[in-house]
């Protein structure tokens, strides 16, 4: 590509990025609604939830569409400590509803922690938003009978088996959340005007300026830069082929729902380390061997931090429902990640470790 | 094959494989790839060797 050309595309792309973070300047500014924070005591005693709601009282300034952002959680408690207290084996089953004075149900949700990003026409007024514990299936069938309608009631209570909640505890629930109007453009597109910008200006100044004709020169002799394009393509086709196994087996059911995510991450993973211990072994790897002592042990630290983490989330998974629809199932798929990404530093590691002293030995020869 | 001829004349001028990488401007893993006949170079980087070490072609890379 010509200079010329990438430098005028880079200065478009430039000049998009700066409209997007104008965009949501703009869009911030214009954000009218209601934000809130809030802890309230919540206390299970015979399987009741005491008080068995809790409400807040706001008022919206501007008629239009609203986005509406809930979030509630039991402070000070493990997610492992919610499942003797819920009554399924992977939520804190919550209703949330906003009402106002002529409307009784303007919005409403049920959910286990969380209720994102959901738009809905509202007028300016006061409102009442509303979190209810139902604590049984009867409670859920009566409240999705009230809010969502009587003939799907039954369905969704079915969704949750239960009996009550299992345990008496003193819970202080934490309660966040936006009601915000959407004005124009929203700012997650201006966001991802802005970060396609950006991206776009990267790729043209590494397509344009960066490589054997640009700005910086590789650092690379024959024999590295040969090797660097033997681990490019090792990488290509470990991942074509890890697909290929990958898709068959997703075809013929052995890859649990739950599983695609940590399954689809592991072929990212095992392309990347392949690829960067063919390199390693074969010094053509630009930073990691200007200093192999600090790197690995800051490989080593990144993988503890991630095996960490795997251990940490796959524990709680397996306390709840790890290949249900839920928070387990959330949890092992972030476990399951963080340990693909730790075996994948600690390759890593290791290669360049026995690199190094390998390299040790021939010097001494 | 290993390159003998090339770690000999090397070792007869008392160069390391790193200072010979240093010369022709090469990493000393690629020295090292050549003697051991691990990598075939191109004839640029054979000169290169030839004339830091101050001998042909035919002496360090003909195959007799």
């Amino acid at each position: 590509m010509k200079k010329t050309t990438a430098l005028i595309l880079i200065l478009v792309l430039a000049l998009a990025a700066a409209a997007g973070i104008w965009g949501m300047i703009g869009a911030a500014r214009n954000d009218s609604g209601y934000s809130f924070s809030a802890q309230k005591n919540l206390e299970i005693k015979g399987g009741k939830a005491e008080p068995e709601k809790v409400s807040m009282d706001f008022g919206i300034d501007e008629d239009g569409d609203h986005t509406v952002s809930l979030i509630w959680t039991p402070m000070g408690k493990e997610l492992s400590d919610l499942k003797d207290l819920q009554p399924s084996d992977y939520s804190f089953i919550t209703g949330c509803v906003i009402s106002s004075a002529d409307d009784p149900c303007v919005y409403a949700t049920s959910a286990g922690w969380m209720s994102v990003d959901t738009t809905i026409n509202m007028k300016a007024g006061n409102y009442t938003l509303t979190f209810y514990y139902l604590t049984s299936r009867e409670a859920y069938a009566d409240f999705a009978a009230k809010y969502f309608g009587t003939e799907s009631a039954e369905t969704m209570a079915d969704w949750f088996e239960w009996d009550s909640f299992k345990k008496d505890d003193k819970l202080v629930v934490s309660y966040r959340g936006t009601v915000s109007a959407e004005n124009g453009v929203s700012s997650n597109l201006w966001l991802a005007l802005v970060i396609v910008s950006v991206s776009g200006m990267l790729i043209l100044i590494m397509l344009a300026y960066v490589g054997k004709d640009g700005i910086r020169k590789a650092d690379y002799d024959e024999r590295q830069q040969m090797e660097r394009g033997k681990a490019s393509a090792l990488g290509l086709y470990t991942i074509i082929g890890y697909l290929l196994i990958m898709f068959i087996a997703d075809a013929l059911g052995f890859i649990g729902s739950g599983l695609h995510t940590p399954v689809y991450m592991g072929g990212l993973v095992l392309c990347v380390t392949v690829s960067a211990a063919y390199s390693i072994w074969h010094e053509c790897y630009f930073a990691l061997n200007q200093n192999r002592v600090r790197n690995v042990i800051v490989l080593g630290i990144i993988f503890l931090m991630n095996l960490a983490s795997g251990i940490f989330n796959m524990r709680l998974a397996a306390k709840m429902d790890p290949f249900g629809n839920g928070s387990g199932s959330r949890l092992f798929r972030v476990g399951f990640c963080a340990i693909e990404l730790a075996a994948g530093f600690l390759v890593i590691a290791v290669v360049l470790f026995l690199k190094h002293r390998k390299d040790l030995r021939e010097e001494e020869e | 094959m290993k390159n003998l001829k090339l770690k000999s004349a090397r070792a007869a001028l008392d160069l390391s494989q790193q200072d010979l990488a240093d010369m022709v401007g090469v990493s000393r893993q690629t020295i090292n790839s050549i003697e051991k006949g691990d990598y075939n170079p191109t004839i640029n980087l054979c000169r290169a060797i030839c004339k830091a070490l101050g001998k042909t072609l035919d002496e360090l890379f003909w195959e007799e």
